[in-house]
Order: structure tokens, then sequence, then C-alpha cells
């Protein structure tokens, strides 16, 4: 009884997960497809003349490797920076109980609830607005970007990292504070090593939802110089151009990078959301 | 997590100036510590919220944008537009909108939170594999919303996979549906999101599951309790603080949903259909495609109103599990 | 334990960087390599381009364009390239945007003045962002290029506001459509092409004819109709409206008239071949894209398209074209049959204009100049598979006998009211005449003459409201 039980549901959990890969499974088949099998409709599993060109030509057709330096670029500043300040401030709230730290918690999620729409022309306008005062060019430019991005995925890490330092027993700052640390010292030394776990699992968080971005990376970028994928890989399809063939190798092509990273932290991310999430 | 006002500490009883002085020696280093984010917050957040606000009260249009705030103050003129007059185009449509995306949040969210703890029960226990499981079912949460949007536009088109595997293969139905065009629509945009969103709930509630001690349930078991029971009895109120804050998180999201929709119809220019257009795609349409910044402003500042009172719905229902700390 | 893995990690992004940015280094390679092969002639004619108007001191211009041909930005450059060479000075970057957030952008831009010198518009879109004070008023410059009579009436109507003369904007090609169809089906049901698509009542005879008909033992659909997931959505339907004697507005643009009944009669012709089952329904969830590849993989024997066809079935499949096809061999080109009112067809395209914002008007001007050039028209079209805005490079296409029948189409071709409100009037079509699809395709609603009308009417007052504004 226990035993059909115990192999019913391993091969339940086998089948969900069959589900789930399928259709990353099937972009990467669609991707290996002539243009027109694509826009024909694909139904069957074999790939009868695997198209490994389109691989090549999504880089030719369009510059895709200058968007992709672009994404790259900006999402990883976006994630030390982002990491950075939600290190600082996560801390801040999940140690000390200071006059206003219930308000800062609570902007911090009330954040969340601003609707990108709202503040997408204000944003363009301010940078402008920068750029008139301070002559110093906002739109366009990575650190605008990279300004942007670090501000709206900072409060969510924060969230994320505070409940994981909540999870770190205060003994343990304490007793560094008896042997003489001071509270920068107790931080670095023994706090931020025990949350490394907890760390990496917000970084993969900040970098996944930054590499998503779509609305504001149209708005605020107006040249390949410094346009992310999203913005690029649109262009393989539209009014005049249908390359699908290419828009689904790029696809691919985005995909892969961040699952890879993502197997070789996810046991970091895991254990991370493990630790941070107890606490909610 | 907690989200509470300052405690009524005896210093409470001082003036406000002293405390904060007082407070501000003493927490100097917090206060350092949260000083960026907040100088981020205020410049990327509030200000130009404030600015989107002030927008909702002016004649905004594409002839007056380029003044911008000094644009015709007009009053409430924009949210009367948008709650009285029906003529009013950029009002077109938005009863779908609000429709779809009130079936779609919530759909979304309870699949999510459904099949993101039941799956996260199912991998809690001993089996040869579960670590690939694990990271194989977190794999479409590394998809980014814009490729989730290509890719199923793709799947499900009438001569696609989907309809493929469900007629030719499954014979659940016995014609090939629609599923970009018409009521299914909804369907089509719920599914993708559910496929994307739902691991990295399981991976919360895994999380949670294990912190979960068994002794609870070997006393439970000893008292006779059931499969059943135990789930609801303990496992439930045991992860109540971590789905209170999912839930939250959800909603939100799924609110704001844009990017599996614009991506999945006519490249983003199209129109979804009565069935397929959510708030932000419609307000987006609404805005930039009438040029009505003014309304759209007021539509969006309605939306976060709107956003407010359900959160603050959700803080009275869990204000009790969230004081755990 | 964690040394390791956190070296790990490290590793693969420096593997990613490394490989990322060696792809880099391939693509710009070929964009070079991409700009030496530029047209020769074009390089030798361009002494006709007086030099004195080119700009002598150093300038960079930026220009937005859109995906308009396979390789948008390689194949702007192409054409960029002899004027280049010419006036080392200059510098040119461009931009792709696409079509989808084309309109916030640019809008965006014009409002605030910070944006590209040269700038491409559609068609439509000139009015709105000359209203806005978006781009410059180019009517003294104009007659340089010789004006009005050197390009088609229908494109440049949208180069000015209804009812002004100021221009805004110099056609740079156009887009016009007519039918396609295959020959060895039409052939095979004993229908000779000259007659078979004459007016309204031969073409649905034509089509009932082609319908279920077997060409290699592939059985096709007569029609190939793509629905509401399109980039063309009013386009596809308005030249059936102007057909049949309706319209968009009244005379003076002040009222809606294309819920009036011949405006019906055209929409439910149209529909009406799908509801009668002589298109296939599941086009109608389809794209342009999806129903030319229908066509060209023989599925359906006619179809509506544009010049960019022709160019698609010249081009091999590695390069993404559909040549080599039976249908690359088999296929005609003939104008829209003509209904109740006469023969009607869509004329779209885009102009190049100049942002009001831009610091360098004049070497902007020059390069629109340049690319007015019949030279520089005949290779951007050439690469792009557009018509060339300029008639006289149009009617030196006119040798393939395919190319013939699109531009002899062009001379009845109609487009929107140039009005600053079109905008927000084509979202609003696009909006209802989804619904029409919806109704058509049997997933809302019953299809009739009650069901349209009521989407038209509600289009209707919605743009009526969007007039009167």
């Amino acid at each position: 009884m226990k035993k059909i039980e115990y192999y019913s549901l391993n091969t339940l959990t086998w089948v969900i997960v069959a589900f789930v890969v399928f259709p990353i499974i099937w972009m990467v088949k669609v991707s290996l497809h002539k243009n027109g099998e694509i826009l024909q409709g694909i139904t069957s599993m074999a790939i009868p003349d695997p198209q490994w060109l389109n691989y090549k030509n999504l880089w030719e057709t369009i510059n895709f490797g200058q968007y992709f330096k672009n994404s790259l670029l900006i999402c990883t500043s976006t994630m030390f920076i982002s990491c950075f300040l939600a290190v600082l401030a996560g801390y801040a709230l999940a140690r000390y109980k200071f006059p206003g730290s219930g308000l800062f918690g609570m902007s911090v999620i009330g954040t969340q609830m601003i609707p990108g729409i709202m503040f997408l022309l204000p944003i363009y306008l301010l940078f402008l607005n920068i750029k008139d005062t301070f002559g110093l060019p906002m739109v366009d430019t990575y650190w605008g970007m990279i300004l942007v991005y670090s501000a709206f995925y900072t409060p969510m890490s924060i969230w994320i990292i505070r409940s994981f330092f909540v999870s770190i027993p205060k003994e343990l700052e304490e007793s560094a504070r008896i042997d003489g640390c001071n509270r920068i010292q107790a931080f670095v030394r023994i706090i931020l090593p025990l949350s490394i776990p907890g760390i990496i699992a917000m970084c993969v968080y900040i970098f996944l939802t930054a590499w998503d971005e779509l609305m504001f990376a149209w708005v605020l970028t107006t040249t390949p110089e410094v346009q992310t994928i999203p913005v690029g890989i649109r262009l393989f399809v539209g009014q005049y151009t249908n390359r699908y063939d290419l828009l689904m190798s790029a696809a691919t092509v985005v995909t892969l990078p961040v699952i890879i990273t993502f197997f070789l932290s996810q046991k970091y991310f895991i254990s991370g959301m493990t630790a941070g999430a107890v606490k909610g | 997590m907690e989200i509470s006002r300052i405690p009524d500490a005896p210093e409470a009883k001082q003036s406000f100036g002293i405390r904060l002085k007082k407070g501000f020696r003493e927490y100097r280093i917090a206060y350092l510590f949260i000083l960026p984010t907040f100088i981020f917050m205020l410049l990327v957040h509030v200000l130009p919220m404030i600015q989107g606000i002030v927008m909702s009260f002016l004649k905004l249009n594409q002839f007056t944008l380029s003044q911008y705030l000094k644009a015709p103050f007009i009053g409430l003129k924009n949210y009367s537009e948008l709650l009285f007059n029906e003529s009013n185009p950029v009002r077109q449509g938005l009863g779908y909108a609000l429709r779809n995306t009130a079936i779609y949040s919530v759909v979304v969210t309870i699949s999510v939170m459904v099949i993101g703890l039941l799956v996260a029960m199912l991998l809690n226990r001993d089996f040869p594999g579960r670590g690939i499981a694990r990271a194989a079912m977190l794999l479409p949460w590394v998809v980014p919303s814009y490729v989730v949007g290509v890719l199923w536009g793709f799947m499900w088109q009438k001569e696609g996979i989907i309809n493929y595997i469900l007629v030719d293969i499954l014979h659940l139905m016995a014609e090939k549906p629609f599923w970009l065009i018409g009521q299914n629509t909804i369907w089509a945009i719920i599914i993708p999101t559910v496929w994307r969103s739902w691991p990295f709930i399981m991976v919360v509630f895994l999380a949670g599951l294990q912190t979960i001690p068994d002794d609870l349930y070997e006393a439970a078991k000893i008292d006779g309790a059931g499969r059943l029971r135990q789930f609801f009895t303990i496992t439930i109120p045991m992860l109540k603080p971590i789905m209170a804050v999912q839930l939250l998180f959800q909603i939100i999201n799924n609110v704001y949903s844009y990017n599996i929709v614009a991506m999945m119809f006519g490249n983003g220019s199209g129109y979804p259909g009565k069935w397929g257009d959510l708030l932000m795609t419609a307000l987006t349409r609404q805005t930039f495609g009438y040029w009505s910044f003014g309304v759209g402003a007021a539509a969006s500042f309605l939306l976060m109103a709107a956003m407010l009172i359900i959160v603050g719905v959700w803080y009275r229902i869990f204000r009790s599990e969230l004081r755990v700390e | 334990m964690s040394k390791k893995r956190i070296s790990l990690v490290l590793l693969t992004v420096i593997m990613m960087m490394s490989m990322i940015l060696s792809a880099c280094g391939g693509g710009e390679s070929s964009k070079n390599s991409g700009n030496q092969k530029s047209n020769p002639t074009a390089a030798t004619d361009n002494s006709s381009h007086s030099a004195t108007d080119a700009p002598k001191e150093d300038v960079t211009l930026t220009a937005w364009i859109m995906p308009n041909s396979p390789k948008p930005d390689k194949d702007f450059m192409t054409v960029m390239q002899p004027y280049l060479d010419e006036n080392p000075n200059v510098k040119l970057n461009v931009t792709v945007l696409d079509w989808g957030s084309a309109w916030t952008k640019i809008t965006t831009a014009a409002t605030s003045g910070q944006g590209p010198d040269i700038l491409q518009l559609g068609t439509t879109w000139v009015p709105a962002i000359a209203a806005m004070n978006g781009i410059d008023d180019l009517t003294e410059r104009v007659n340089e290029l010789g004006g009005q009579d050197d390009y088609l009436p229908a494109s440049w109507k949208t180069t000015m506001i209804d009812g002004n003369s100021e221009v805004y904007g110099v056609p740079w090609f156009v887009d016009a459509r007519a039918l396609f169809y295959r020959k060895d089906a039409l052939e095979k049901a004993g229908l000779d092409p000259a007659t078979a698509f004459k007016d309204w009542d031969t073409f649905k005879q034509t089509l009932s004819k082609l319908n279920g008909i077997e060409i290699e033992g592939q059985k096709m659909t007569a029609f190939g109709v793509p629905g509401k997931n399109d980039w063309n959505v009013p386009h596809n339907i308005f030249p059936w409206i102007w057909a049949a004697g309706g319209n968009l507005v009244n005379e003076d643009n002040t009222k809606v008239t294309f819920n009036d009944k011949s405006a019906l009669e055209g929409v439910m012709y149209y529909t009406g071949l799908a509801n009668e089952g002589l298109v296939d329904k599941a086009s109608l969830e389809k794209n342009s894209a999806q129903i030319e590849s229908d066509f060209s993989d023989g599925k359906t024997a006619v179809m509506v398209s544009g010049a960019w066809m022709i160019k698609n079935f010249a081009t091999p499949e590695e390069d993404g074209g559909v040549g080599g096809k039976a249908s690359a061999e088999n296929y005609g080109v003939t104008a829209l049959p003509a209904g109740p009112a006469g023969a009607s067809t869509f004329i779209g395209g885009s102009h190049l204009t100049i942002f009001k914002g831009s610091k360098h008007k004049d070497a902007a001007w020059d390069v629109i100049k340049y690319l007015s050039e019949e030279e520089a028209q005949l290779t951007y079209s050439q690469l792009s598979g557009q018509l060339p805005g300029k008639k006289s490079v149009m009617d030196s296409l006119a040798s393939d006998v395919n190319y013939k029948a699109l531009i002899e189409a062009t001379n009845y071709g109609m487009s929107y009211p140039a009005i600053p409100q079109w905008g927000p009037c084509e979202t609003a079509l696009v909006k209802y005449f989804g619904n029409i699809w919806d109704i058509v395709a049997g997933v809302s609603g019953t299809y009739n003459e009650e069901s349209v009308q009521k989407q038209l009417d509600d289009a209707a007052k919605e743009v009526n409201a969007i007039l009167n504004q």
C-alpha cells in the first residue's frame, strides 16, 4: 500500500516535470525550424532539417550582440547596486526599530503598488529635466537605466533579505560585540558571511526581474548602444519583417544563459529562499 | 514579517523633536543604512508618482504635453470623464479590461498558490532525483516573460501543438478550438502566466514546509489524525504567514501584469480582444494610443487607490499572522 | 562547501561574458562587410547630387527608422554609404524602432524635443506628429525635389494636414496592396486571370471555383484573410469599404460615415467571404505573415499582399524568403476586384521627416534629399522590397509584370484622411474591427448584418468622440 503510494506520487512528480519543461524544449525545437515551417504551425516532435544557421543569422540580421551586451551590463550593475542597497536597508529594518522604521517598511511595500504606466512619463520627463538642469544626460544612458532598475528592484530585495536577517539569531552579533567588534564590524564579519545564500537568492531574483523589464526600456532608451534585449528582440518580427525562426532562436539564446547560471546557483537560491521565507 | 507602527514606548510622551533627535543619535547607523535607498525611492518612486498625480488634474494631451506640468489645470474633470462620461474614448473597453483583470488575477493567484503548495508537498518527500526535479520545475520562472508571450502565442495557434495534443492525441475535444481569438483568449493568457509564476511560489512553500518540525506531525499521528486533518490543522496554519505575503505579491503582480499579453498579441501593437485585454495593456494603449495622458494618469491613480484598498483588506485579514515575529 | 560553488558561478558568468563579447565582434565585422558591398551604380551616379548643400563642418546625424527590410539598419546604411563616402564629415547613427513601441517613443520624443534628426513616420502618423509640433515644416524645401508631381497623389496627400498647405514629409516608400493569385490553380479551374478578378461578382465566383482545388495533391482554400491579430486590421478592411462607395468620414472630416449603408455592404462582402467558407476560418487568428506563408506553401490560392511579397518570392529560403517553392514560380499579381463604386486599394508607406528638435536640420535635409534621389530610391526599394516613393523610380520597376500590376493598382489607391486625430481613430478601429472578426470566426455572437452594424455604430460613436475632442 505504502509502496504503491510512493511510486505513484513519484510518477506524478515526473509527469509534472514533463509538463513544466515541455514548453522550454518546444522553444528550442522550434528555433531549429525554417521560418515557413514555424508560420505553418509545427505539431511533430521531429526536426527534419535542423536549421543551425538560425543561431548564426540572428546575430547578423540585427545587431543582437549589442542588445545582449547592454542587457547583461545593465542587469548585472543593477544586481550589484540593488543588492548593496537592500543589504544595508534590510539589515537596518531587521535589527533596529528606529523612529520611522515602520513607515519606511511600509513605503517599501508601497512602492510596489504604483502602476508602472503612472510614472513612466514622469520619469522620462524628469530625466530630461535633469539633463537640462545639471547637464547630465539620463535618457538613453546606461546609468539612467541602472538607476531606474536599481530603484525598482531594491524594495522587493529589501523584503527578501530582511526576513533572512531576521532569521539569523541576534545573539551572534551580541557575542561579537562583547568580543570587541563594533556594530559595523559585527555586521560585516558575522552576519554577512552567514547571509551568502540569502544574498545569492536575492541577486538571482534581481537579475531575473531586471532581465524581464519591457516598458521602461522602450521609452528610456533610444539607441542600439543602450537598448536591451526586450527592445531588440521585437525587431525580428513586425509589419514588414517576419523572421519567426530568428525570433525563436533569439528567445532560446536569451533564456539558456539564465538557465545555466540559475542551475549553478540554484542550491543557494533554494536554501536562501528557505531561510528567508521562514519569517515571511 | 511585521508592518507595525512605532511601538508606544515611554518616550512617546516626549515631544516629537526630542524623540527624533534622540532616536537619530541612537539609530544613526540604521538611518545611514536606509539613506541611499531612501534617496533612490524619493527620486524614482515618490517624485514621479507625485507628478503622476498632478498630471491627473491637468488637461494633458498631444497638444499640451510639451508644457507638461504647466498644462491647463482642470480639477477633477479627468476623473469625472473617466467615471461618468460614457462616450469618452479612453473609457471604452476599460470595462472589459477590468473584468478580464479580475478573472485573470483571481484565477492565476489561486492556481499558483494551490499548485505551488501541492507540488511543494510532493517535492518535500524523499525520492530519487529530487534535486533534478526541483530544479527542472523552477525553469519556467527563469524564462523571460516576453519570451513566454511569444512562445505560447505559437503553441496556442489553431493548428499548433496544444490543439494537436488536446484533439489529435488525447481526443479531449471534437474540434480544434480557437485560443487566440474569442472567449478562450482569457485562458490563453492565464495558463502561461500560471506556468511561469507557480515555480517561485513552490520554492517558497517548499522552504516553509521544511521549517515545520516533524514532531508536530508525529504528535498528530499519535492523536489519530489522518492525512487530511494533518494538512488542515498543521500544514496550512504553519504556512499561513508565508501564504499571506505571497498572496499579496501575487495580487500586485497579476493586477499589474503586462508583458505576456503585450507580447502574445499583434506583437504588442495589436488589440488582445474583448477577452484578452488587461488593465495594463488597456491603460497603455489608451494613454499612448489616444494621447489622453491626463485621463490615463487619472485612471492609473484610481487603479492605485483600488490597489491600496485591496492591500488594506489583505492587511486586516492577515494582520494577526504578520505579527508573528 | 561553498567556495567551489561560487567559483563555478563566477566561471559561468565569465564564460557568458566572453561569449557575448565575441558575438558582438562578429556582428560588427559583418556590418562592415555589408557596407562595403554597397551599390556601385549608386556610387557613380551620386555625382548628380549637388554637393554644395552638403554640410561642410563635422556633423553626427541620428535617424530613426522602422524595420522596413530584412536587415533594417544594415540595409539603410548600405543605401547611405555612397553619401557618407562623399561627405566624410557626416556621421550617421541609425536606430531601428519596432512598430509596436515606436508610437510611444515618437510621442514622448516629439513632446520633449529630444529625438533624432531624421525620422521615418508611417503615412498616417505624419499629421499627428506635425500637429504636436514634433516635426519641421518642409514646405520651402520640398520644391528642391520637384514636389508634388513626382509622387503618388494618395501618398503626397498624407505629407500634409488636411485643409492646410504645409508639407511635413517626403514620401520614402509606398505600401500598396494588390491580389496575389496562383496561376496554376486558375488554369486548372479554367479561369482567365484577366477576367477572373474583375469585380465583386466574378471575384466571388472565381473563389468558389478555386475553393478546394488540388494542386500537386494539396487541397487549397480559395482565399487567405488575416483576422484581428494583425498589424493591418483597418488596412485590410478599408479597401472593401471604399470599393463599396463608403468612406471613413465625410468631405470636411467632421462626421464619421463608415457605419453607413455602403460601408456596411463592403464589410459584409469581405467578411462574408469568410462566412461562406471561401476562407479557412483558422486563418482568422493569423497575422499577415502567416497568411503570406499559407499562400507560398500552396494552402491558399488568393491573398492580398504588397510589394515585399514579390521580393520574398525572389529570396531563397536560407535568407528567410520563400523562393524555390511552387508558388514562387506560379504566382500572379492583379488589382483588387472593383466593387459597386469602382476599384480601390490601400496606400500607405512611410515618409521621411525632420525632427523639430534637431540641431542639424540642413544636414538632415541633405540626407533626405539624397534618399529621394532615384538611385537611392531604387537601391532601398531593391533591398527592402518596398515600392519606391518617387513615381519615376516606381515606373522604372514596371518592366516586371508583377510590379506592373501592383503599380497600376496604385492609380486608384486610397488613404485615410490626413487628420491629426488619426492615431486614436486607428486605435479605435483596430478594436471594433477586431470584434467583427471575432463574430465572423463564430466565437462571439452570431454573424449577421445587425451584429456587424452594431460594431460599426459603436466604432463610429467612438471615432466621432475623438474627432470632436
